[in-house]
C-alpha cells in the first residue's frame, strides 16, 4: 500500500533538470571545473566568440589564429579577367564574421518584418525625428517637400485596407446606423466661469444632438493607437521638453496654418485664445511681466511667417474628436461647439490646452476608523502606589490608558511560561539542577511564598513602582546592624557586571524586589532593603527575605562564576546524534557552595572519577598505566544520543539528593526560623515580638560573622524560642521524613537504572541524610526524658557534630571539655543551655545513636559496607567542625579501624607524627 | 596550565610539539600547576582543586569555591596548600579532601599570589597584596610572622626546599631572607 502511494507519488512529481549520475561504487566525484577554465564551444568544438569583427571583438578564423584547421594558406589567386562580366560586387557583408551574421550580430539573418509589412506605429519615432530635421535643417521645410514630392510608402497593410474601402482616418469595422455614443460631459467635471445662458443649457443641446441625417452611416470610430513607448527619461510624467518650432518661431504648433479647414480661426478660437502668443517673437520669450489690463497687446508685425505653419499632411483636425474629419457635416461641426464652450468658458493660459479626456475624479480613501475607546490626549501616567487603597483607582488607571488589554494577553496560555503553567496544574516541580536558592527552601517554605505569591497576586499585577510611599509608614524592620553587610556587599556588587543572575527565577516578584535590592544596593543606599520588601509580608518573613536577599547578593559573585562555568564552547557536533558525554561529570556546585560556606570540605565537596592517563606520561612519570588495557585517555566517555533523556536524569539525581541532604543541613541550622505550618504565624503579637528580638540577634550576629553564616544561627534561636518551640520542630522533622520516603521511590528508580554510572557520593550522602533523619526519629521515640529531649529533638547536624566532638572525651571529662572550649572557638556555637557535665550523658546517647543507626544500617542493608559509613559519618563530623585538633583527632579515626573509632582519642596518626 | 583552561603535558625528550595529553577538565583557567612524583595538582580559577592521581588512575577535583591562585604540596605529601582569592589559605587533606586547617589575616582578592610551606612543613606562607610576606603556624593556624618587604604586592614567593631562605619578589625587586645567625659566604665575618 505504501509504495503504491509511493510510486504513485514519484509519478506525479515534476522534476526539473536532469538528474546526477549516481555515483559509481570506488568513484570519486569529479571536482567542479573552476570558473577560469569553463569555455563556451560552439558546434564545431572551436571556441566561441561572443563578439565578431564588425562588433568589436577580436575574431580571428579558426582558434582565434588566422588560419583553418589545415594550416594558414592565402586564396589562390584568380584572374578575374574572362569572369569580369560576373563579378559580384562585394557588400559589407562579405567581410563580415558568422558571429556579425548570427543573432546576436551587427546583420543578423533572422527573418525580420519588411518596411512594407512594419506596422506604422513603428517608424513613428523616425517620422517625428524627420519631422525635426525638417524643422532645424538649414533650409527649414525640406524634408517636408520631400515628403510632399517623394511617393510614400504605403505598407500592404494600409494598402489591402484600402482596397477594401477603409479611409484613413476611420475604424475598422461594419457600418453603424445609429449616431456614435455622445461624448457627455462627465458629471465629475467642474464646470468654471458664469453659467450659460438657458438656450445653451443641456437640454437645449440635447435637442440640437438628435440631428442625424438619415440613411447616413457612419464608420466606427478609429481606434487611437495607444502609445506603448516607454518612458525612459527622468522628467515629469507628460513633460514634452520644449518645442523647437515653438522655441524658434515663437509660434505655437497649434496656430499652423490650417489651409484645409474652412473654420480654421474658430477652431483655433475654440482651442483657446491665442492672440498672446501671437505676439511672440523669436527665441524663447516669456511674459514675465505680463500684459497690464489696460493695454492690449498687438499682433507682431514682424514675426515670420514659416513653413512650419503651415500643415503639411491631410489629416483629421480635430484632436479631440476625429469622428468625421474636417469633411463633417456643417451643422455637427457647429453643434460641436456650444459643448466646448459650455464646458469651459474661460480663455484657456498660454501653455495650457483644454484636457481631452476628463480627469478622473480622485478616490479618496476615508481615514482609518479610530478605536472606539480612543481618546486623542495623551496620558501621562501618574505614579500611583499600589496599595489595597489604591488598587481600584490603578486598575481604572490601567483599563484608561489601555493596558489592561495587554495584561490580559500576559495572562493568556501562551504568555504562561512552564513553570507557572505547572503551578497551574498542581504539578511538582521537576527535579532538575538547582537553579536557584529557593531550591535550598523546604517545601513547606516554597508553598508558603506560593501563598504569599497568590494573596498579592492582584496587587503585584499592577506594580510597576513598587509600594515605596506605603513602607515608609511601616516600622522600619529591625535591622540596626546592617550597615556594614551593606558597605561590604555595595563595594562588591558596585564593581560587579550587571548580570542575569537570577536566583529567585520561580518567583518572579521576589526576583523583582531582589533585583530593586540589588541596584539600590548598588547605589549606595542604606534603606535599600525596607523599601523594596513586600508590605504584605509579616515582619518575621520580611526579616527572611532581607536575608535571604542578602546571602543571594553574597552568592552573586561566585555565582556568576558558577553560571559561566555551567556554558562551555560546543564540545560536540550539532549534527550527530550520538554524543559523548563524560561518564561522570561534576555535581552541580551550588551544594558544594552551600558545603564550602560551612566549612564542610571533604566528602561534600570532593569528586572523584576514574581518570586514565596517558601511556607515556605514565612513563615519563616512573608510574606504573594504571588502565594497562583501556584505550582511553582522560575521563571515560559514554555515548548517548544526544537528546536522550537520560542524558539529562543522570546530572539532577546527585544533585537532588545533594540538595536534599544540604537542604535539611540549612534547614536544621535555622529551622526555627521557617514556618511550620502557615497557621503558626498567626499565633500571637508576643510570640512576633519575640520573633523579630530573634531576626535582630540574627542579623546581628550575622554581620558579626559574615563569613559563617550558617552555624551561628541554631544558637541564638533556642535560648529565645526555648522549650515551646520543640513540639513543632518533631513535627516539622517526622513530616520532612515523611516528604523524604515519598520522594524517595523515583530515586531507586534512577538507581536501578543507573546503577553502575550512579553517583558514590550521591548515595553516600543520600543514605546520610536518611540516616540521620531516622537517626533522629528513633532517637526521640527512644527518648522519655523532657530534658534530653530538648537538646536533641532540634537534631541539627551541628549539635550531632558537637557530639562527635565531645564524644572522644567520654574517656576523660577533662579532655572533652578542652575539646568543648576549643569548639566554641572555632567551631559552631553550642547552644549555651549545655554544661560539661552532661557530655558523659550525650555520648551515652550518642553510643545509643550509633547503635540504632547500626540497626537500621542493617536493616536497610545498603550497598555500602559498614566501615565506609562509618568513616563516612566520621569524616562529615569532622568536616563541621573547625578546630584544628579535634579534627586530627578524628582523622586519626578514619585511619584507625572504624570499630576502635568510638574510643580512640589520644592515638596520634604517623601522618600527624611526620607533620610534627 | 594554561588560561583555555588545559592543563598540558609536553615530552621533554621528544620532539613533538604537540603535548603528550591535555587535561580539560576545568572550566576556567588555570592558575597553578604543581607535580609531585605521581601526581599532577591543578588549580584553576573556577574554583577548583584537581588532583590527577597517575598512579591510581583517579581525578579528584576539591570544590574551594573562590578563583584558586596558587596550590602547593607539603613536603610529605599527605596535604595540599590551597591559596584563593578569598584571602585565605586551606590546607586540605590530599586523600579525602577535608580542610585541615584555615590561614587568614593577609590580603589576596586581584591578584595571583604565591604561597608556600616551609622546608619543614611548620610553617605556612603567603604573599600578600599589602607588601608583607605572612607565616603562620602550620598547626596552630596562628599568625607567626609577616615579613615587610615592600609597600606594593608581593607577587612572587618561594621557599627554599631545604633551607630556611625565603625569596620575595616585589616591584622590581627580589628580596632573600634568611635566618639570623646565617653568614653569607663571601663575608669574612
Amino acid at each position: 500500500m505504501a509504495a503504491g502511494s509511493d510510486s504513485e507519488e514519484e509519478e506525479e512529481l515534476v522534476s526539473y533538470g536532469a538528474a546526477l549520475q549516481p555515483l559509481q561504487e570506488g568513484e570519486r566525484p569529479k571536482k567542479p571545473v573552476p570558473l577560469q577554465e569553463q569555455t563556451v564551444k560552439d558546434a564545431k568544438g572551436r571556441y566561441q566568440r561572443f563578439h565578431g569583427a564588425f562588433t568589436g571583438g577580436f575574431s580571428a578564423g579558426y582558434f582565434n589564429t588566422v588560419g583553418t584547421k589545415e594550416g594558414w594558406t592565402p586564396s589562390a589567386f584568380v584572374s578575374s579577367r574572362q569572369k569580369r562580366a560576373d563579378r559580384t560586387v562585394l557588400g559589407p557583408e562579405d567581410f563580415m564574421d558568422e558571429e556579425d551574421l548570427s543573432e546576436f550580430g551587427i546583420a543578423p539573418k533572422d527573418i525580420t518584418t519588411t518596411d512594407d509589412f512594419a506596422s506604422k506605429t513603428k517608424d513613428r519615432i523616425k517620422e517625428k525625428a524627420r519631422q525635426i530635421a525638417g524643422v532645424v535643417a538649414a533650409i527649414p521645410g525640406t524634408t517636408a517637400f520631400d515628403d510632399l514630392i517623394g511617393p510614400s510608402k504605403i505598407t500592404v497593410g494600409v494598402e489591402l485596407l484600402r482596397k477594401m474601402g477603409w479611409k484613413e482616418g476611420q475604424g475598422i469595422g461594419p457600418r453603424v446606423k445609429r449616431k456614435p455614443c455622445r461624448q457627455k460631459p462627465d458629471p465629475t467635471v467642474k464646470i468654471y466661469g458664469c453659467a450659460l445662458p438657458p438656450g445653451m443649457s443641456e437640454g437645449s443641446e440635447e435637442e440640437e444632438d438628435e440631428y442625424q441625417p438619415e440613411n447616413v452611416t457612419f464608420a466606427p470610430k478609429d481606434v487611437m493607437p495607444v502609445d506603448l513607448t516607454p518612458k525612459e527619461n527622468v522628467h515629469g510624467l507628460g513633460y514634452k521638453g520644449l518645442d523647437p518650432s515653438q522655441a524658434l518661431f515663437g509660434v505655437s504648433g497649434r496656430e499652423h496654418l490650417n489651409l484645409f479647414t474652412g473654420g480654421s480661426e474658430e477652431t483655433s478660437n475654440l482651442l483657446g485664445d491665442l492672440r498672446h502668443s501671437k505676439g511672440r517673437k523669436l527665441g524663447i520669450t516669456g511674459q514675465a511681466f505680463g500684459v497690464g489690463a489696460l493695454e492690449e497687446e498687438d499682433d507682431d508685425i514682424y514675426a515670420t511667417d514659416t513653413l512650419s505653419k503651415y500643415d503639411t499632411v491631410l489629416k483629421d483636425e480635430e484632436p479631440g474628436d476625429g469622428l468625421y474629419g474636417w469633411t463633417a457635416p456643417k451643422q455637427y461641426k457647429s453643434k460641436k461647439r456650444p459643448e466646448r464652450e459650455f464646458k469651459y468658458i474661460g480663455k484657456v493660459l498660454d501653455g495650457f490646452s483644454l484636457a481631452s479626456k476628463s480627469s478622473i475624479a480622485i478616490k479618496v480613501y476615508p481615514p482609518p476608523q479610530l478605536p472606539r475607546n480612543y481618546r486623542p490626549v495623551h496620558y501621562f501616567r501618574p505614579v500611583i502606589a499600589a496599595g489595597k487603597e489604591n488598587s481600584s483607582l490603578q486598575k481604572a488607571l490601567e483599563e484608561s490608558t489601555g493596558k489592561l488589554g495587554s495584561d490580559a494577553a500576559q495572562h493568556s496560555r501562551h504568555a504562561l511560561d512552564a513553570a507557572q503553567r505547572r503551578e497551574l496544574l498542581g504539578e511538582t516541580g521537576l527535579k532538575g539542577p538547582a537553579p536557584s536558592v529557593l531550591e535550598y527552601l523546604s517545601e513547606k517554605d516554597r508553598e508558603r511564598l506560593k501563598e504569599v505569591k497568590q494573596a498579592s497576586e492582584q496587587q503585584m499585577k499592577a506594580k510597576p513602582v513598587a509600594q515605596q510611599p506605603q513602607n515608609r509608614f511601616q516600622p522600619a524592620p529591625p535591622e540596626d546592624a546592617s550597615p556594614r553587610w551593606q558597605m561590604v556587599l555595595g563595594e562588591q556588587l558596585a564593581n560587579a557586571a550587571p548580570s542575569d543572575f537570577k536566583p529567585f527565577a520561580r518567583n518572579p516578584e521576589k526576583q523583582k524586589r531582589y533585583e530593586n535590592f540589588v541596584k539600590s544596593l548598588k547605589q549606595g543606599e542604606k534603606d535599600a532593603l525596607e523599601r523594596f520588601l513586600d508590605p504584605s509580608m509579616t515582619e518575621w518573613e520580611r526579616g527572611r527575605e532581607q536575608e535571604e536577599f542578602v546571602r543571594a547578593a553574597m552568592f552573586y559573585r561566585s555565582s556568576n562564576s558558577t553560571l559561566s562555568s555551567r556554558f562551555t564552547r560546543a564540545k560536540y557536533e550539532d549534527d550527530v546524534d550520538k554524543v559523548e558525554v563524560p561518564r561522570d561529570q561534576e555535581n552541580d556546585i551550588d551544594d558544594k557552595e552551600t558545603a564550602v560556606k560551612m566549612k564542610m570540605f571533604g566528602k561534600l565537596t570532593r569528586d572523584k572519577f576514574e581518570w586514565h592517563p596517558d601511556k607515556l606520561l605514565c612513563k615519563r612519570f616512573n608510574v606504573r598505566d594504571p588502565y594497562p588495557d583501556s584505550s582511553i585517555v582522560g575521563l571515560p566517555k559514554v555515548k548517548r544520543d544526544k537528546y536522550s533523556v537520560f542524558n539529562f536524569l543522570t546530572v539532577p539525581e546527585p544533585t537532588t539528593s545533594t540538595t536534599q541532604a544540604t537542604n535539611k543541613q540549612i534547614q536544621e541550622s535555622n529551622s526555627h526560623n521557617k514556618p511550620k505550618k502557615p497557621s503558626r504565624w498567626d499565633v500571637s503579637d508576643k510570640e512576633k515580638e519575640k520573633k523579630d528580638s530573634i531576626s535582630e540577634f540574627i542579623s546581628l550576629a550575622r554581620s558579626k560573622a559574615d563569613v559563617q553564616q550558617q552555624p551561628p544561627v541554631p544558637a541564638p534561636e533556642k535560648c529565645a524560642t526555648g522549650p515551646s518551640e520543640t513540639l513543632p520542630t518533631e513535627v516539622t522533622n517526622e513530616g520532612k521524613d515523611q516528604e523524604e520516603e515519598s520522594k524517595r521511590p523515583p530515586m531507586d528508580l534512577f538507581k536501578a537504572i543507573f546503577g553502575s554510572s550512579s553517583d558514590e557520593k550521591s548515595s553516600s550522602s543520600e543514605e546520610e541524610s536518611d540516616e540521620e533523619q531516622q537517626a533522629t526519629t528513633s532517637v526521640m521515640e527512644s527518648e522519655t526524658t523532657k530534658q534530653a529531649d530538648k537538646p536533641d529533638s532540634s537534631s541539627s547536624s551541628v549539635q550531632e557534630s558537637v557530639a562527635a566532638a565531645t564524644e572522644p572525651g567520654a574517656a576523660s571529662l577533662s579532655a572533652s571539655k578542652q575539646e568543648l572550649d576549643e569548639a566554641e572557638e572555632f567551631g559552631p556555637k553550642l547552644p549555651p543551655a549545655f554544661s560539661s557535665g552532661r557530655f558523659c550523658k550525650l555520648s551515652d546517647r550518642k553510643e545509643k545513636h550509633r547503635k540504632t543507626r547500626e540497626k537500621h544500617k542493617a536493616k536497610k542493608e545498603h550497598k555500602r559496607k559498614k566501615e565506609k559509613k562509618k568513616k563516612h559519618k566520621k569524616q562529615k563530623n569532622k568536616g563541621k567542625h573547625k578546630n584544628k585538633k579535634s579534627e586530627k583527632d578524628s582523622s586519626s579515626d578514619t585511619t584507625e579501624s572504624s570499630d576502635s573509632s568510638d574510643m580512640d582519642t589520644t592515638g596520634l596518626s604517623p601522618k600527624e607524627l611526620l607533620r610534627r | 596550565g594554561s588560561i583555555d583552561s588545559t592543563v598540558r603535558c609536553w615530552d621533554c625528550r621528544s620532539r613533538r610539539p604537540d603535548p603528550v595529553q591535555v587535561l580539560d577538565e576545568a572550566k576556567d583557567g588555570i592558575s597553578s600547576v604543581k607535580l609531585s612524583a605521581y601526581e599532577i595538582l591543578s588549580g584553576s580559577v573556577d574554583g577548583r582543586v584537581r588532583r590527577y592521581d597517575l598512579r591510581a588512575g583517579q581525578l579528584y577535583s576539591d570544590y574551594i569555591g573562590s578563583p584558586i591562585t596558587s596550590v602547593c604540596f607539603t613536603k610529605d605529601g599527605q596535604c595540599v596548600l590551597v591559596a584563593s582569592l578569598d584571602s585565605t589559605l586551606r590546607l586540605l587533606d590530599k586523600d579525602t579532601g577535608e580542610l585541615l586547617g584555615e590561614y587568614t589575616g593577609h590580603r589576596s582578592t586581584t591578584y595571583r599570589l604565591d604561597c608556600v610551606l616551609s622546608e619543614q612543613d611548620t610553617h605556612v606562607g603567603c604573599a600578600s597584596e599589602d607588601g608583607h610576606v605572612y607565616f603562620w603556624d602550620l598547626v596552630e593556624g596562628s599568625l607567626v610572622l609577616s615579613l615587610p618587604v615592600g609597600t606594593g604586592v608581593v607577587q612572587s614567593l618561594a621557599f627554599h626546599p631545604s633551607l630556611p631562605c625565603v625569596l620575595a619578589a616585589t616591584q622590581g625587586q627580589v628580596t632573600l631572607w634568611r635566618e639570623e645567625t646565617f653568614q653569607p659566604e663571601g663575608d669574612p665575618d
